[in-house]
Protein backbone atom coordinates (compact mmCIF):
# COMPACT_ATOMS: atom_id res chain seq x y z
CA UNK A 1 0.00 0.00 0.00
CA UNK A 2 1.67 3.47 -0.56
CA UNK A 3 0.63 6.94 0.67
CA UNK A 4 0.82 10.22 -0.93
CA UNK A 5 2.08 12.24 2.05
CA UNK A 6 4.69 9.44 3.03
CA UNK A 7 6.08 9.78 -0.96
CA UNK A 8 5.70 13.53 -0.56
CA UNK A 9 7.41 13.48 2.27
CA UNK A 10 10.58 11.79 0.70
CA UNK A 11 10.35 13.67 -2.70
CA UNK A 12 10.44 16.90 -0.88
CA UNK A 13 13.72 15.78 1.01
CA UNK A 14 15.12 14.97 -1.85
CA UNK A 15 14.40 18.27 -3.56
CA UNK A 16 15.82 20.45 -0.03
CA UNK A 17 18.87 17.94 -0.01
CA UNK A 18 17.91 16.69 3.53
CA UNK A 19 19.85 13.39 3.36
CA UNK A 20 21.07 12.71 6.73
CA UNK A 21 18.44 11.24 9.16
CA UNK A 22 19.55 10.91 12.61
CA UNK A 23 16.77 9.01 14.60
CA UNK A 24 15.86 6.90 17.54
CA UNK A 25 12.98 4.48 17.66
CA UNK A 26 9.33 5.63 16.54
CA UNK A 27 6.64 3.87 15.48
CA UNK A 28 4.72 7.06 13.30
CA UNK A 29 7.73 7.18 11.02
CA UNK A 30 8.63 3.70 10.93
CA UNK A 31 7.35 2.95 7.51
CA UNK A 32 10.07 6.24 6.28
CA UNK A 33 12.47 4.69 8.39
CA UNK A 34 12.31 1.34 6.22
CA UNK A 35 12.82 3.89 3.19
CA UNK A 36 15.37 5.87 4.74
CA UNK A 37 17.55 2.76 4.86
CA UNK A 38 16.95 1.64 1.78
CA UNK A 39 17.58 4.31 -0.46
CA UNK A 40 21.07 5.20 -1.12
CA UNK A 41 20.38 9.04 -1.36
CA UNK A 42 19.78 9.00 2.29
CA UNK A 43 22.43 8.31 4.86
CA UNK A 44 20.71 7.33 8.56
CA UNK A 45 22.27 7.43 11.49
CA UNK A 46 20.63 5.84 14.86
CA UNK A 47 21.31 7.42 18.32
CA UNK A 48 20.19 5.60 21.58
CA UNK A 49 18.34 8.71 22.67
CA UNK A 50 16.64 11.93 21.81
CA UNK A 51 19.22 14.57 23.44
CA UNK A 52 22.18 12.37 21.45
CA UNK A 53 20.29 12.45 18.66
CA UNK A 54 20.21 16.39 18.44
CA UNK A 55 23.51 16.51 19.55
CA UNK A 56 24.45 14.42 16.34
CA UNK A 57 22.58 16.08 14.49
CA UNK A 58 24.04 19.79 15.34
CA UNK A 59 27.46 18.20 14.49
CA UNK A 60 25.71 17.38 10.74
CA UNK A 61 25.06 20.65 10.41
CA UNK A 62 28.49 22.29 11.95
CA UNK A 63 29.69 20.30 9.20
CA UNK A 64 27.66 21.88 6.58
CA UNK A 65 25.40 19.03 6.08
CA UNK A 66 21.63 18.54 5.94
CA UNK A 67 19.87 16.71 8.59
CA UNK A 68 16.78 15.84 10.34
CA UNK A 69 16.69 14.45 13.74
CA UNK A 70 13.26 12.43 13.54
CA UNK A 71 11.74 11.57 17.10
CA UNK A 72 8.02 11.27 18.92
CA UNK A 73 6.53 14.26 21.01
CA UNK A 74 7.71 12.16 23.86
CA UNK A 75 11.25 12.24 22.95
CA UNK A 76 11.21 15.96 22.37
CA UNK A 77 10.76 16.61 26.21
CA UNK A 78 13.26 14.01 26.96
CA UNK A 79 15.97 15.99 24.38
CA UNK A 80 14.95 19.84 25.79
CA UNK A 81 18.19 20.44 27.34
CA UNK A 82 20.63 19.66 24.42
CA UNK A 83 18.01 21.60 22.16
CA UNK A 84 18.24 24.08 24.54
CA UNK A 85 21.99 24.21 25.27
CA UNK A 86 23.20 23.47 21.36
CA UNK A 87 20.57 24.19 18.37
CA UNK A 88 19.13 27.27 20.43
CA UNK A 89 21.93 28.69 22.26
CA UNK A 90 25.14 28.25 19.25
CA UNK A 91 22.71 28.84 16.76
CA UNK A 92 22.85 25.86 14.99
CA UNK A 93 20.39 25.37 12.31
CA UNK A 94 18.58 21.72 12.59
CA UNK A 95 15.69 20.17 11.30
CA UNK A 96 13.46 18.33 13.65
CA UNK A 97 10.93 15.18 12.50
CA UNK A 98 8.18 15.11 15.21
CA UNK A 99 5.39 12.29 15.38
CA UNK A 100 2.66 13.54 17.15
CA UNK A 101 1.17 10.67 18.84
CA UNK A 102 -2.01 11.59 20.77
CA UNK A 103 -2.72 15.08 18.74
CA UNK A 104 -5.73 16.66 20.80
CA UNK A 105 -9.04 16.94 18.46
CA UNK A 106 -10.34 19.75 17.64
CA UNK A 107 -13.28 20.69 20.58
CA UNK A 108 -12.56 18.45 22.83
CA UNK A 109 -11.13 18.84 26.43
CA UNK A 110 -8.44 17.52 27.90
CA UNK A 111 -10.60 15.17 30.15
CA UNK A 112 -13.30 14.25 27.13
CA UNK A 113 -10.06 13.11 24.78
CA UNK A 114 -8.50 11.07 27.98
CA UNK A 115 -12.00 9.26 27.85
CA UNK A 116 -11.97 9.13 24.25
CA UNK A 117 -8.40 7.56 24.13
CA UNK A 118 -9.06 5.03 27.36
CA UNK A 119 -11.87 3.65 25.23
CA UNK A 120 -9.90 3.37 22.00
CA UNK A 121 -6.75 1.18 23.42
CA UNK A 122 -8.91 -0.38 26.42
CA UNK A 123 -6.60 1.28 29.08
CA UNK A 124 -4.75 3.88 31.11
CA UNK A 125 -4.16 6.89 28.80
CA UNK A 126 -3.59 9.69 30.54
CA UNK A 127 0.28 9.86 29.86
CA UNK A 128 -0.28 9.32 26.22
CA UNK A 129 -2.60 12.27 25.48
CA UNK A 130 -0.71 14.48 28.12
CA UNK A 131 2.26 13.72 25.47
CA UNK A 132 0.30 15.09 22.65
CA UNK A 133 -1.67 17.87 24.90
CA UNK A 134 1.78 19.79 25.85
CA UNK A 135 3.54 19.33 22.19
CA UNK A 136 2.50 22.51 20.21
CA UNK A 137 2.71 24.20 23.47
CA UNK A 138 6.11 23.11 24.56
CA UNK A 139 7.53 24.32 20.81
CA UNK A 140 6.09 27.77 20.72
CA UNK A 141 7.21 28.37 24.51
CA UNK A 142 11.22 27.52 23.02
CA UNK A 143 10.23 29.60 20.03
CA UNK A 144 10.86 26.71 17.81
CA UNK A 145 9.01 27.51 14.27
CA UNK A 146 6.98 24.50 13.23
CA UNK A 147 4.11 23.17 10.87
CA UNK A 148 1.83 20.29 11.26
CA UNK A 149 2.20 17.98 8.47
CA UNK A 150 -0.82 16.01 7.78
CA UNK A 151 -1.47 15.68 4.05
CA UNK A 152 0.08 15.44 0.63
CA UNK A 153 0.05 19.08 0.03
CA UNK A 154 1.84 20.32 3.08
CA UNK A 155 4.50 17.66 2.76
CA UNK A 156 6.42 21.13 0.64
CA UNK A 157 7.24 22.11 4.68
CA UNK A 158 9.64 19.95 4.50
CA UNK A 159 11.73 22.11 1.82
CA UNK A 160 10.34 25.54 4.66
CA UNK A 161 11.77 24.03 7.13
CA UNK A 162 14.82 23.83 5.69
CA UNK A 163 15.06 27.23 4.74
CA UNK A 164 13.57 28.41 8.11
CA UNK A 165 16.35 26.40 9.97
CA UNK A 166 19.28 28.49 7.84
CA UNK A 167 17.23 31.70 8.60
CA UNK A 168 16.68 31.66 12.42
CA UNK A 169 20.04 29.89 12.53
CA UNK A 170 17.73 27.36 15.23
CA UNK A 171 15.38 24.50 15.37
CA UNK A 172 12.47 24.18 13.46
CA UNK A 173 9.82 21.19 13.54
CA UNK A 174 7.98 19.48 11.25
CA UNK A 175 5.37 17.36 13.36
CA UNK A 176 4.15 14.16 11.59
CA UNK A 177 0.62 13.66 12.45
CA UNK A 178 -0.06 9.73 12.77
CA UNK A 179 -1.65 9.92 8.86
CA UNK A 180 2.33 9.55 7.70
CA UNK A 181 2.53 6.15 9.67
CA UNK A 182 0.03 4.09 6.65
CA UNK A 183 2.74 3.58 4.34
CA UNK A 184 3.69 0.47 2.15
CA UNK B 1 49.22 5.71 38.12
CA UNK B 2 47.77 8.56 36.20
CA UNK B 3 49.28 11.24 33.84
CA UNK B 4 49.10 15.31 35.32
CA UNK B 5 45.36 16.44 33.32
CA UNK B 6 47.47 19.35 31.77
CA UNK B 7 50.64 17.48 30.51
CA UNK B 8 48.05 15.08 28.59
CA UNK B 9 46.51 17.75 27.19
CA UNK B 10 50.12 18.78 25.80
CA UNK B 11 50.90 15.58 24.52
CA UNK B 12 48.06 15.78 22.56
CA UNK B 13 48.62 19.10 21.26
CA UNK B 14 52.25 18.20 20.19
CA UNK B 15 50.70 15.62 17.32
CA UNK B 16 47.74 17.80 16.65
CA UNK B 17 47.81 19.25 13.54
CA UNK B 18 44.41 20.08 11.33
CA UNK B 19 42.41 17.48 13.17
CA UNK B 20 38.95 19.51 14.12
CA UNK B 21 38.65 19.78 17.82
CA UNK B 22 35.35 19.21 19.75
CA UNK B 23 36.12 19.75 23.54
CA UNK B 24 33.85 20.09 26.39
CA UNK B 25 34.20 20.13 30.28
CA UNK B 26 37.18 20.25 32.38
CA UNK B 27 39.86 19.72 29.30
CA UNK B 28 38.25 23.14 27.90
CA UNK B 29 40.25 24.95 31.06
CA UNK B 30 43.60 24.29 29.78
CA UNK B 31 43.12 23.40 25.73
CA UNK B 32 42.53 27.48 24.62
CA UNK B 33 46.16 28.02 26.13
CA UNK B 34 48.06 24.87 24.14
CA UNK B 35 46.40 25.39 20.66
CA UNK B 36 45.30 28.65 18.83
CA UNK B 37 43.29 26.68 16.03
CA UNK B 38 40.12 27.77 14.11
CA UNK B 39 38.77 24.11 13.93
CA UNK B 40 38.65 24.28 18.26
CA UNK B 41 34.62 23.82 19.29
CA UNK B 42 34.69 24.51 22.94
CA UNK B 43 31.61 24.49 25.02
CA UNK B 44 30.29 23.83 28.38
CA UNK B 45 26.72 22.74 27.84
CA UNK B 46 24.88 20.25 27.77
CA UNK B 47 27.14 17.64 29.32
CA UNK B 48 27.99 14.26 27.62
CA UNK B 49 27.13 15.72 23.97
CA UNK B 50 30.89 15.93 22.81
CA UNK B 51 31.05 12.56 21.59
CA UNK B 52 27.70 12.91 19.81
CA UNK B 53 28.96 15.92 17.99
CA UNK B 54 31.97 14.60 17.25
CA UNK B 55 30.36 11.65 15.50
CA UNK B 56 27.73 13.84 13.22
CA UNK B 57 30.71 15.64 12.50
CA UNK B 58 33.05 12.94 11.35
CA UNK B 59 29.75 11.39 9.33
CA UNK B 60 29.33 14.50 7.68
CA UNK B 61 33.29 15.30 7.05
CA UNK B 62 34.82 12.04 6.03
CA UNK B 63 38.03 13.82 4.56
CA UNK B 64 38.43 15.08 8.46
CA UNK B 65 39.90 13.87 11.19
CA UNK B 66 37.89 14.62 14.74
CA UNK B 67 39.24 14.26 17.82
CA UNK B 68 36.51 14.17 21.20
CA UNK B 69 37.85 15.85 24.37
CA UNK B 70 35.43 14.02 26.81
CA UNK B 71 35.04 13.56 30.78
CA UNK B 72 34.20 10.39 32.17
CA UNK B 73 30.85 12.08 34.50
CA UNK B 74 29.63 13.87 30.94
CA UNK B 75 30.08 10.65 28.90
CA UNK B 76 27.97 8.62 31.71
CA UNK B 77 25.47 10.85 30.99
CA UNK B 78 25.00 10.22 27.29
CA UNK B 79 26.89 6.72 27.67
CA UNK B 80 24.59 5.13 24.81
CA UNK B 81 27.11 7.45 22.52
CA UNK B 82 29.61 4.80 22.47
CA UNK B 83 26.94 2.46 20.55
CA UNK B 84 26.15 5.20 18.29
CA UNK B 85 29.41 5.25 17.69
CA UNK B 86 30.09 1.75 17.04
CA UNK B 87 27.31 1.51 15.14
CA UNK B 88 27.86 4.09 12.66
CA UNK B 89 31.98 3.17 12.52
CA UNK B 90 33.47 6.68 10.86
CA UNK B 91 36.57 5.81 10.15
CA UNK B 92 37.96 9.38 11.53
CA UNK B 93 36.95 9.88 14.94
CA UNK B 94 38.89 9.95 17.86
CA UNK B 95 36.91 9.58 21.23
CA UNK B 96 39.62 10.98 23.91
CA UNK B 97 38.13 10.09 27.25
CA UNK B 98 39.46 12.19 30.23
CA UNK B 99 39.36 9.76 33.35
CA UNK B 100 39.48 10.69 36.56
CA UNK B 101 36.37 9.90 38.45
CA UNK B 102 35.53 12.89 39.50
CA UNK B 103 33.00 15.86 38.31
CA UNK B 104 35.80 18.53 37.77
CA UNK B 105 33.97 21.58 38.29
CA UNK B 106 32.26 19.90 42.09
CA UNK B 107 34.41 17.61 43.13
CA UNK B 108 31.95 14.89 43.79
CA UNK B 109 33.23 11.11 42.35
CA UNK B 110 31.29 9.88 39.55
CA UNK B 111 29.39 6.85 39.48
CA UNK B 112 31.24 3.76 39.87
CA UNK B 113 34.81 5.75 39.99
CA UNK B 114 36.59 2.34 41.27
CA UNK B 115 34.97 -0.40 39.54
CA UNK B 116 33.84 0.37 36.13
CA UNK B 117 35.78 -0.17 33.38
CA UNK B 118 35.56 2.55 30.14
CA UNK B 119 37.50 0.09 27.71
CA UNK B 120 35.25 -3.04 28.43
CA UNK B 121 32.47 -1.07 27.71
CA UNK B 122 33.70 0.53 24.63
CA UNK B 123 34.40 -2.68 23.26
CA UNK B 124 31.21 -4.01 24.17
CA UNK B 125 29.56 -1.14 21.98
CA UNK B 126 31.36 -2.47 19.07
CA UNK B 127 34.34 0.19 19.03
CA UNK B 128 37.13 -2.15 18.08
CA UNK B 129 40.29 -0.06 18.68
CA UNK B 130 40.27 0.58 22.31
CA UNK B 131 43.84 2.72 24.02
CA UNK B 132 44.28 3.12 27.56
CA UNK B 133 47.09 4.89 29.09
CA UNK B 134 48.61 6.35 32.28
CA UNK B 135 51.84 7.10 31.24
CA UNK B 136 52.55 10.38 29.26
CA UNK B 137 55.48 9.01 27.66
CA UNK B 138 53.36 6.07 26.69
CA UNK B 139 50.68 8.01 25.22
CA UNK B 140 53.40 10.50 23.41
CA UNK B 141 54.61 7.23 21.65
CA UNK B 142 51.52 5.66 20.34
CA UNK B 143 49.82 9.30 19.13
CA UNK B 144 51.51 8.86 15.42
CA UNK B 145 49.51 5.34 15.33
CA UNK B 146 46.33 6.61 17.01
CA UNK B 147 46.83 9.93 14.52
CA UNK B 148 46.77 7.69 11.36
CA UNK B 149 45.01 4.44 12.19
CA UNK B 150 41.15 4.08 10.76
CA UNK B 151 38.62 4.50 13.75
CA UNK B 152 37.05 4.80 15.36
CA UNK B 153 39.17 4.45 18.30
CA UNK B 154 38.37 5.18 22.09
CA UNK B 155 41.55 6.12 23.85
CA UNK B 156 40.67 6.42 27.57
CA UNK B 157 43.51 8.83 29.57
CA UNK B 158 43.83 8.18 33.13
CA UNK B 159 44.58 11.78 34.92
CA UNK B 160 44.62 13.20 38.22
CA UNK B 161 41.91 14.99 39.52
CA UNK B 162 44.22 17.75 40.78
CA UNK B 163 43.57 20.83 38.86
CA UNK B 164 46.18 23.96 38.97
CA UNK B 165 43.92 26.97 39.87
CA UNK B 166 46.73 28.85 39.25
CA UNK B 167 44.89 30.32 36.35
CA UNK B 168 41.33 30.84 38.19
CA UNK B 169 38.09 29.06 37.56
CA UNK B 170 36.95 27.79 34.43
CA UNK B 171 35.00 30.99 33.51
CA UNK B 172 37.63 32.94 34.53
CA UNK B 173 39.76 30.69 32.43
CA UNK B 174 37.40 30.60 29.61
CA UNK B 175 37.25 34.73 29.30
CA UNK B 176 39.97 35.35 27.21
CA UNK B 177 39.60 36.69 23.62
CA UNK B 178 41.44 33.62 22.22
CA UNK B 179 38.67 31.10 23.67
CA UNK B 180 35.73 33.20 23.30
CA UNK B 181 36.11 33.17 19.38
CA UNK B 182 35.97 29.47 19.58
CA UNK B 183 33.60 29.25 22.28
CA UNK B 184 30.09 27.91 21.74
CA UNK B 185 27.85 29.67 19.09
CA UNK B 186 31.47 31.66 17.59
CA UNK B 187 32.94 27.66 17.52
CA UNK B 188 29.79 26.88 15.30
CA UNK B 189 29.93 29.52 13.23
CA UNK B 190 33.73 29.16 12.44
CA UNK B 191 33.53 25.70 11.81
CA UNK B 192 30.65 26.25 9.41
CA UNK B 193 32.61 28.99 7.68
CA UNK B 194 35.30 26.52 7.28
CA UNK B 195 32.90 23.49 5.84
CA UNK B 196 30.72 25.92 3.53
Amino acid sequence: MSNTLADSIIANMKAADLRYIVTVPDSTTRSLQRVWRSDPYFRVVPACHEGEAIAVGCGLWIAGRRAMVVMENAGLFQAGETLRAMAIDMQIPLVMGVSYLARPQPNLSLDAMIEKEEKHVGGPATHKVQQGWMTEPWLRFWNVPYVIVDAPEGAAAVQWAVTKAVEVKGPVALIFDQAVGDFR
Amino acid sequence: MSMDFEACLKVLASHRTDEVVVASMTPIAFWPYLSKSERDLLYTDPMGSVAPTALGIAVGRPEVRVWAFDGDGALLMYLGSLVSIGNAAPKNLVHFLFDNGMYGLVGLPTPGADRRDFCQIARGAGIPNVHQFSALEDLDSAMPTIKSAAGPQFVVLKVTSNISTERGGLHERLNTPECRKRFGRHGVQTLRRIFK
